[in-house]
């Protein structure tokens, strides 16, 4: 799973820290999540996407995993 | 001043008189209560004193630094971190006992590979207990 945040996050020209503390998150929660290391909770996800005024699937691009 | 502040200190006090008590009676008493009045005091002793200290370090803390570490304590990545190292704890603690089991085996130490079989059972017990009870929980 890939994410929009740090384009969208850089879009509204707002800093990871404040990110973070706009979703209640930590810092390197938002590092994480930006670079793919971690993947966000629904309920995450969709704070996220409700404060970047969008919906989760804008933000989080669900790819079918190959097997 | 707070409850749990109060509740540390009388521990770390009871704490002191256990470890004294265990070295001034040192000959009066059993080595074996000795040993659990140190373990006791010793372990008591850790926790009032971490609690105690936590608590020194929170009170200098501005309201801004407070927030960012209550954040940190309730933040979904900070606790999926703690569940999968407490599961790979779990594991290793298993492997460790598992190792303890056999080499008690093979030395034939009678007691202590009944203490380790006892052991083994209790730590797989308790996560199949745990797993029903998270499973009741979801």
């Amino acid at each position: 799973m890939t994410n929009r945040i740090s384009q969208l996050r850089r879009e509204r020209g707002l800093s990871q820290a404040e990110l973070a503390d706009a979703v209640d998150v930590t810092r390197q929660t938002i590092i994480s999540l930006e670079s793919g290391r971690y993947n966000a909770s629904l309920l995450l996800a969709h704070r996220i996407a409700k404060f970047f005024g969008t919906t989760i699937e804008d933000v989080f691009l669900f790819e079918e995993e190959r097997t | 001043m707070k409850k749990k502040t109060v509740f540390a200190a009388l521990g770390l006090v009871l704490a002191l008189g256990l470890c004294l008590a265990a070295f001034f009676l040192d000959g009066q008493i059993s080595d074996s209560t000795g040993g659990a009045l140190f373990g006791l005091g010793g372990a008591l002793l850790g926790i009032c004193g971490t609690t105690l200290i936590k608590g020194h370090i929170e009170g200098r803390m501005t309201p801004e630094e407070l927030r960012e570490l209550e954040r940190g304590e309730r933040d979904e990545r900070n606790a999926a971190i703690r569940d999968r190292a407490a599961l790979k704890s779990w594991y290793w603690t298993l492997y460790l006992l598992w190792g303890l089991f056999f080499l008690t085996l093979i030395l034939d130490h009678g007691f202590y590979f009944a203490l380790v079989s006892v052991a083994v059972t209790l730590h797989c017990v308790f996560y199949l207990v745990n797993l029903r009870r998270v499973a009741r929980e979801m």
